[in-house]
């Protein structure tokens, strides 16, 4: 073993000699070495298409242009636009009626046969066919006409399909614009309109028989997705009047655990709403704008940015999660669906603060910091929304300080952390329609002091009161020919004349009923109760709802059909038997369930025309000592950019809650120059400038300028000076003299701390004499993981393809938007310098270079040695020692390549030159990945 | 100053002249290590709990009128809920239970209260670092202890000494910092080059011999420069990368034949579900199958501002792992158990009182645990005689102020158990023993180690 340390030693002379060599190099930057440079602080690295952009234009010049990316047209970038594009989802937008909802009852019938041929057409008459209300399924938690018999075993054979079909009434097809299904499946389906196939996932065959599995192109399907589908051009087979909706779902084998089909059909006046998928989407959105992108400086910034502000997408979506309203949302409608809008709400917040920083990631640090301070992954990152008044919550105000403003101990003091949080009580988030959610800084500075949901005014058009008829549940009000509960007591055509009369609300045990019932403790768990009612759609008002308080479940239904039940009866059956009993309580101040009859307007008899509501409720237990159900029909207005909480069209914005701050006096950084006075008794929404005035003074203050010119230097220039070095004046001299002056440039705004003066200031474009341009700048930074990884997909001219692109950063340890610390990942560069990371990067750049599954890019050799004329394994080291290392690299190096691509895989000699085809490519593959190993190109 | 000996430091103080200072005094400690010091067979494995542990609801200072509920309101733990620690003052955390075998049987757990430092800083990270480096104030120390404790005492440039100290992390535990990069990797299995057996010995390569003196593979790659070899400035890293990679090359095989059998622990050891109780298990793995002396990982999630909940809330979840964590490396070491310590760290404690969030936020000091076969075994610090009622206000009437320095309880680790004499621990810990003489009673040793 050769003795490193010796070496070291042995090189001090020679390597003091050179410095002065160095100096004179300095002077002497060749125009290659410089472009190399440039792309490699600010880009990610040389790719050829950028190098002989670069050398085209003229380096001042690309830097000017790279300073001001709004001047850079990119629309013509179609794989960009495409691939971040394809991150997408579509959603039904927040103007859409719904023509056919969940729980609806269909007619279905169990693939054991062929169905008749006809089945989907308007004609056919299912009269035999069974009814029943979706989704359809069994296994999971998400079917509400369950199907035992369809599992095939040991038991049972079971069956593979399933047909179902529903009318559903259309007065004027004229008026549909764009029309939408989404569906909840596991695993594949088929579905009719009028007969005609208008959608297909999952499911070969033409049609498909009652057999055929269900399988996708890339292999069988395992799990249930849940996903919108436009399907405009559907809408030329509405006809007025009676139309009619059919699906067939088939599972991938007979055996499988779960299937699932729910179905519902929407039309809206607007496009699809598009939205993030998950986190996922967000972090590659970050490597496809670092890979393609021209404006790559505005890359390198937003991510810069977004890393210095760093918030952490699993505590958003914890966050969410945990919300009452969430909760229930997910016992309702199934853990999956849910948790996979609230995957994709959370992105979306990241997503919506990770594009501020990109789009103004030139320009004011005031505006980066207050849009950070009110964005809803940093309120709920760092405890904002939980920052009371009398108790505060210190966690932002130390952090605001240390890490994203000022510096650690730069000037402030445990008491100015103490008088900080006392000014950010009383900020929280809401959701809002996103159609009105004001713009930045509208939305920091004059923001919402309301809920998401917040009721202007409303009417109320069924309250509680007589003329109700109920029956006890000691039997079935009615059953069918089988002997099973029937549905016939909710519909308008039943007597109910034998029943009792009463008033709601009805119950007993809370004091809260006006019909008591005395003798239900013990002998009967359950109450049937139905009202004829006038219901009036026509009101000018923004919403009809059914609001229901009850204790401990229900079913609703209206004019026969089930309009919706409980989240404890999902499983009850249907109609749920006279002796179920509710698994979980529900107590009446948990929250009332809302039922929106907009919604069901098919459903729906306009007055004078009455209409049967009917309810049946029950008990958690026999001997339960309460229960309740007390229904209104209501008609509302809502306050401007109101929307449920759980809506996923709404976007989570700031909110500033005034019963919330302390409107007592707050000093800040007192006995300074910088002192700031906050006045006591700012009440209502003026309580939310006491911290915006500190935000605002804190990009003047001297210590944002410190602190945040010295995270540019290191970013883009050295990491040989910190604040403290730079206190100490023991940073070199030049870097010394570059941060005074960036720091100038700070404060020669009218509006201190634009960032673009500051980076102009620093990169010294024109002259080129700032120490950015001294060779002992040039190379001396270590890449970051996203650095690392994306100027390896630029050297290659690799595509980013679907693949683990995001957990190669995890094992790199630099898992984007989800960082635990709120420091953001480190830019100086040992903290990147370990075994781990070493090895993690050699397993990438190797498996990228030979195109392997786990690198998730792809690139071709072939159409490099066309394209560039290389033929020998030299001209590879040639070529790839001139884009990525500007020629610079050592002879030594250049041989272990060499080396390598002439030995077998045993390390015996076997030159290249004998290979042929295939193991030729292969070989030569496997010398790029070595040439991406070596130790220069960690460096940038 | 100079001869803190710090490489980083030391660069990035002086700029690059500095760079050539620097290496006549790691030449020198070098050719000092090579005499060999101490070449024991003690170990040590050290738990960092990222984020600030909240001490006193880890070991209840009971006896404290002020430990009540209207300073803690959801965060409170009743007396009848909590163990009892045998001392009539203070009581442990009830997630803590599974710990109480190797505290009330084995006698070799010390629960030691009040730990901190001077000055102690409320940032997570400045604080993270002191601890680490060992030299609380110096914000620019990129070394840290334990990498001093090894280079001191043995000579790294001998190949066999190449694997005496790893972390069990996706990145280097900075308490192991230093200029001979130490292997970290977060599974051992995966401590690999990619493609079967012969191609990943192909890509991992040779130095060059005298025989043949071009280099080969990845060891080739990141082999030192000789004069004028490369046209590059040599930088402040370019020592680091190189080494680093020599550190790869050097100990890929050692940590693979550790790994290369399943690892079973010792029946009735049972590590905590998750990734904390994973990297216990390879700690175990490696402390059995090769000859490493100091093993680091972290424990993350103590940072708890919001909902920190009370027996079965976040941070009492926390401690059931780090309680586990300790009962199945006990069982599971009990050859290793004599010459082995286990002890934990953390950056700072946390407000007496609770906030508005259901949590506490950053505060002064905290608890350390030290458990092994030459550990005296009881709780230090948090007894009626050192204990006055009102002290958990004792620092500026917010925080619990600290008793010991974190110091000298390293300091009695360093001493009794690695064997240092007193000239060694001040290389180890730089200043030590002017900081005890500025104030020695935070540096009395409690004797916690026989």
């Amino acid at each position: 073993m050769k003795n490193l340390y010796f070496v070291s030693a042995g090189l001090l002379g020679a390597f003091c000699l050179s410095l002065s060599v160095a100096e004179e190099r300095a002077r002497s930057l060749t125009e290659d070495q410089k472009i190399g440079h440039v792309l490699n602080r600010l880009a990610y690295g040389p790719s050829l298409g950028d190098v002989s952009r670069v050398r085209e234009m003229g380096i001042a010049a690309y830097i000017e242009e790279q300073l001001h990316p709004e001047r850079i047209d990119e629309s013509g970038n179609r794989r960009l636009q495409e691939a971040m594009d394809q991150r997408n989802l579509d959603m039904i937008p927040g103007s859409a009626e719904f023509l056919v909802r969940q729980g609806k009852h269909w007619h279905y019938f169990k693939g054991t046969v062929e169905p008749p041929r006809e089945w989907a057409q308007p004609g056919f008459k299912p009269t035999a066919w069974p009814k029943g209300p979706s989704g359809f399924g069994y296994g999971d938690d998400d079917d509400r006409t369950v199907l035992e018999d369809m599992q095939g075993g040991e038991d049972q054979r079971g069956y593979l399909s399933l047909y179902v079909r529903t009318e559903f009434d259309v007065p004027d097809p004229s008026v549909i614009r764009n029309l939408f299904l989404k569906v909840a499946y596991d695993d594949g389906f088929v579905g009719y309109l009028n007969g005609h196939e208008i959608l297909r996932v999952n499911l070969r065959g033409n049609p498909p028989r009652h057999d055929q599995v269900a399988s996708s192109s890339s292999g069988t399907v395992e799990r249930g997705e849940h996903d919108t589908f436009p399907v405009k051009d559907a809408a030329r087979f509405l006809v007025k009047g009676r139309n009619v909706l059919a699906f067939q779902v088939h599972n991938h084998r007979i055996g499988s655990s779960d299937l699932t089909l729910i179905p519902e059909l929407a039309h809206a006046p607007d496009p699809p709403a598009r939205v993030i998928e998950g986190v996922r989407q967000v972090q590659e959105r970050m490597h496809l704008r670092g890979v393609y992108s021209r404006k790559q400086l505005q890359a390198v910034l937003g991510e810069f940015w977004e890393n210095h502000f760093c918030t952490d997408f699993d505590k958003v979506e914890d966050y969410i999660d945990d919300l009452p309203a969430y909760e229930r949302k997910q016992t309702a409608e199934g853990e999956d669906r849910v948790e996979r809008q609230i995957a994709s709400e959370a992105a979306g917040i990241e997503l919506q603060e990770y594009e501020f920083f990109y789009e103004n990631a030139l320009g004011h640090f005031g505006d980066l910091l207050l849009y950070s301070a009110t964005s809803p992954s940093m309120l709920i990152y760092l405890d904002s929304v939980l920052n009371l008044k009398g108790e505060p919550n210190e966690n932002y105000a130390r952090e605001i300080l240390e890490l994203y403003a000022f510096g650690v101990d730069n000037r402030y003091t445990q008491r100015d952390i103490e008088e900080l949080a006392r000014c950010f009580t009383g900020w929280t988030i809401r959701k809002m329609a996103s159609e009105d959610q004001p713009g930045f800084p509208k939305s920091a500075r004059e923001p919402s002091t309301e809920p998401s949901l917040a009721v202007a005014n409303e009417k109320v058009l069924m309250d509680l009161g007589p003329g109700w008829k109920y029956f006890k549940g000691f039997r079935e009000p009615v059953r069918d020919r089988q002997g099973k509960p029937s549905f016939a007591w909710t519909k308008r055509s039943f007597n109910d004349r034998l029943w009792l009369t009463g008033r709601t609300g009805f119950g007993y045990g809370d004091d809260d009923d006006t019909t008591v019932l005395r003798d239900m403790q013990g002998r009967y768990v359950s109450l049937y109760l139905r009202k004829a009612v006038p219901i009036d759609l026509s009101l000018s008002h923004e919403d009809v709802v059914l609001e229901i308080a009850y204790d401990d479940g229900y079913v609703a239904y209206l004019n026969g059909e089930e309009i919706g039940r409980s989240a404890n009866m999902l499983e009850a059956g249907s109609p749920p038997p006279f002796d179920h009993i509710v698994p979980r309580n529900h107590e009446v101040d948990e929250g009332v369930d809302v039922i929106d009859l907009r919604e069901l307007a098919s459903l729906i008899k306009s007055p004078p025309a009455l209409n049967t509501l009917a309810f049946q409720v029950h008990n958690g237990s026999r001997s339960s000592s309460d229960l309740s159900i007390r229904p209104r029909i209501v008609a509302r207005n809502y306050k401007p950019g109101s929307i449920p909480l759980t809506d996923p069209l709404g976007t989570w914005t700031f909110r500033f809650r005034p019963e919330q701050h302390d409107i007592g006096r707050k000093t800040l950084f007192k006995g300074t120059e910088h002192e700031i006075q906050l006045p006591a008794g700012r009440r209502g929404r003026a309580g939310v400038n006491d911290a915006i005035d500190v935000i605002d003074a804190m990009s003047k203050h001297p210590s944002t300028a410190e602190f945040i010119v010295v995270k540019l230097l290191n970013k883009f220039v050295s990491d040989e000076i910190s604040l403290e070095t730079y206190h100490a004046k023991s940073a070199p001299p030049e870097l010394l003299a570059l941060m005074d002056k960036a720091i100038a440039a700070w404060f020669s705004t009218p509006r201190p701390g634009h960032i673009g003066t500051v980076l102009e200031t620093i990169l010294d474009p024109v002259n080129q004499e700032s120490f950015f341009w001294s060779p002992r700048a040039v190379g001396a930074k270590i890449k970051t993981p996203i650095e690392f990884i994306n100027s390896s997909y630029r050297a290659l001219g690799a595509e980013i393809v679907a693949g683990d692109l995001t957990e190669r950063m995890e094992d790199m340890g630099m898992d984007l938007f989800r960082r635990d610390d709120p420091d953001g990942y480190p830019e100086l560069g040992h903290e990147w310098m370990d075994t781990h990371n070493l090895l993690e990067r050699m397993r990438f750049c190797q498996d990228l270079a030979v195109n392997g599954n786990y690198a998730s890019g792809r690139w071709s050799i072939q159409s490099l040695m066309r394209g560039e004329n290389l033929e020998s394994a030299e001209d590879f080291v040639r070529y790839f020692d001139r884009l990525a290392f500007q020629g610079q690299l050592p002879e030594r190096r250049k041989s272990v390549f060499l080396d390598f691509v002439n030995t077998d895989d045993e390390g015996y000699a076997d030159p290249l030159a004998d290979l042929k085809g295939i193991s030729r490519i292969r070989r030569l593959q496997q010398m790029v990945g070595i040439i991406l190993s070596t130790q220069e190109f960690q460096f940038q | 100053m100079l001869n803190r000996r710090d490489f980083l430091r030391m660069n990035m103080a002086a700029g690059t002249a500095g760079f050539a200072l620097t290496q006549p005094f790691l030449f020198h400690r070098q050719l000092l290590a090579a005499n060999g010091v101490n070449t024991g067979n003690k170990r040590m494995i050290f738990i960092f709990q990222r984020g600030g542990n909240d001490g006193v609801n880890t070991v209840i200072p009971r006896g404290d009128r002020e430990y009540n509920r209207a300073n803690r309101p959801t965060l409170y733990i009743p007396k009848a809920d909590a163990l009892d620690l045998g001392n009539g003052f203070a009581q442990a955390h009830p997630r803590l239970e599974p710990m109480m075998e190797l505290y009330r049987d084995a006698g070799q757990l010390a629960m030691i209260h009040r730990v901190g430092y001077a000055k102690q800083s409320r940032s997570h990270f400045d604080s993270q670092n002191f601890w680490e480096h060992g030299v609380p104030g110096d914000s620019e120390m990129k070394e840290g202890m334990f990498f001093r404790q090894l280079v001191e005492t043995l000579d790294l440039r001998n190949p066999k000494n190449n694997f005496v100290a790893a972390s069990v992390s996706s990145s280097q535990l900075l308490a192991l910092r230093g200029e001979n990069p130490f292997p970290s990797f977060k599974a051992a299995r995966r401590f690999r080059l990619q493609g079967n057996e012969a191609l990943a010995k192909k890509t991992l390569g040779q130095a060059g011999t005298a025989g043949k003196p071009v280099p080969r593979g990845l060891i080739g790659l990141y082999e030192a420069d000789a004069a004028g070899m490369s046209a590059r400035t040599p930088n402040l890293y370019t020592e680091l990368v190189q080494n680093t990679g020599q550190a790869l090359g050097a100990t890929l095989k050692k940590v693979q034949d550790a790994a290369r059998n399943a690892y079973e622990p010792v029946a009735g050891a049972t590590y905590p579900n998750g990734e904390f109780g994973n990297k216990l298990k390879e700690a175990a793995m490696l402390i059995k199958r090769t000859d490493v002396k100091i093993l680091g990982l972290n424990i993350g999630g103590w940072d708890t501002h919001a909902d920190q909940g009370q027996a079965n809330g976040a941070h009492g979840n926390l401690l059931g792992q780090l309680a586990q964590g300790f009962q199945a490396l006990h069982r599971d070491l009990e050859k290793e158990w004599d010459d082995l310590i286990v002890v934990t760290m953390t950056e700072f404690g946390r407000t007496s009182k609770e906030n508005g969030g259901k949590g506490t936020d950053h505060a002064e000091s905290s608890v350390m645990f030290v458990a092994g076969g030459g550990v005296k075994g009881g709780v230090y610090n948090c007894d009626a005689d050192r204990w006055k009622s009102g002290d958990l206000f004792s620092e500026k009437g917010r925080y619990l102020a600290r008793k010991t320095d974190f110091r000298a309880v390293f300091g009695e680790i360093f001493l009794k158990h690695f064997g240092d004499d007193r000239a060694l621990l001040d290389k180890v810990v730089p200043g030590y023993s002017e900081a005890e003489k500025a104030d020695p009673d935070p540096f009395r040793f409690l004797d916690f180690m026989i």
